[in-house]
């Protein structure tokens, strides 16, 4: 209910309360969608690594389950950031996409490393052998992620907006950005909640067809994690 | 005259346009991911009618400890108690 009252009233802002961009004009106003969604996919795999820690720590299924999902998510929010960046960039510099430009290069890097996680996954049969592999690759390309936007905004100029120039919004532009950020984030965590309410709910049903002697006709080989009947609880 | 303002309400238009696909392509990601969703709780509903009628179908389990009149004591549990996953 939060998440829909936060995103309706950063709609509301976006088009009945923020002023037109001196530079851009109308077309600016992609920027409150883009880039809450850039910041919140990334701070997903960020997310999705600190879960991998705790997996790692005390192999305890459900946080790989934590960090599959976030993932995934998060995965899902970094396609719309690619196709709203790429509209983005084709009304204000006439191109769908620039090679020359690092933030954008650098994040379609991150995506496509992100890319790989569930068919790594997938290719390895054994859960505990899959979850414990899933977990190192999450961790890895997690400190990735914010070195490599470390090492894009510390290298020469780029034509890209850059976070900082958020800083020096006008209060109305402020303001949008942060109401649109933040219903972004409660949409990203009410998702997760979601799917994660979803697959313990599915363990729970398969861990009942096998009590009952009922066979199994959706078992099958998968990228998900497999929740063992003793790991599953609440979200 | 005309013409510059023909040109500018185009340009205006235009960029109408590139906003509109933009908040849609957040429109139609929360669209999928909901479709998604629906398809899982429809499967998992499925399911659940199914774990349900088969458990009707089971005969009635004698509560453990329950003793019938004029019968010695057997060790009785209730079916699937201490069954380990196939």
């Amino acid at each position: 209910m939060l998440t829909v009252l936060v995103l309706s009233a950063a709609l509301a802002l976006v088009f009945f309360y923020a002023p037109d961009d001196a530079d851009q004009g109308f077309v600016q106003r992609i920027f409150y969608i883009h880039v809450p969604l850039a910041i919140v996919a990334l701070g997903g795999f960020v997310v999705g690594a600190a879960m991998a820690v705790a997996h790692l720590r005390t192999r305890d299924p459900r946080w790989d389950m934590r960090s599959y999902v976030a993932i995934h998510l998060a995965l899902v929010l970094a396609v719309g950031v690619l196709i709203t960046g790429a509209i983005w960039a084709r009304a204000a510099w006439g191109v769908w996409w620039d090679w020359n430009d690092s933030t954008l290069v650098s994040f379609l890097i991150i995506f496509l490393l992100y890319a790989t996680y569930q068919p790594l996954r997938f290719a390895i049969e054994d859960p505990e052998r899959q979850a414990r592999y899933a977990s190192v690759f999450a961790v890895v390309a997690g400190v990735f992620v914010p070195l490599n936007f470390m090492a894009v905004r510390l290298a020469q100029a780029y034509v890209h907006p850059s976070l900082g120039s958020a800083k020096n919004l006008p209060g109305s532009m402020r303001l949008t950005f942060l109401v649109s950020l933040a219903g972004i984030a409660l949409l990203y965590a009410t998702l997760w909640k979601y799917e994660m309410t979803s697959k313990y709910a599915s363990a729970q049903l398969r861990a009942l067809r096998r009590k009952l002697g009922a066979p199994d006709a959706t078992a099958r080989r998968s990228a998900a994690p497999a929740l063992p009947p003793a790991a599953q609880g609440t979200v | 005259m005309a013409a510059e303002l023909g040109g500018a309400l185009a340009a205006v238009s235009l960029h109408d346009d590139y906003v509109t696909a933009a908040y849609l392509v957040l429109f139609a990601l929360l669209l999928i991911y909901l479709a998604v969703m629906a398809t899982k709780l429809a499967r998992l509903e499925r399911e659940l009618a199914e774990l349900n009628e088969l458990a009707d179908n089971r005969p009635p389990v004698a509560p453990a400890g329950a003793e019938r009149q004029g019968e010695p004591a057997r060790d009785s549990e209730p079916v699937g108690a201490g069954e380990s996953a196939p």
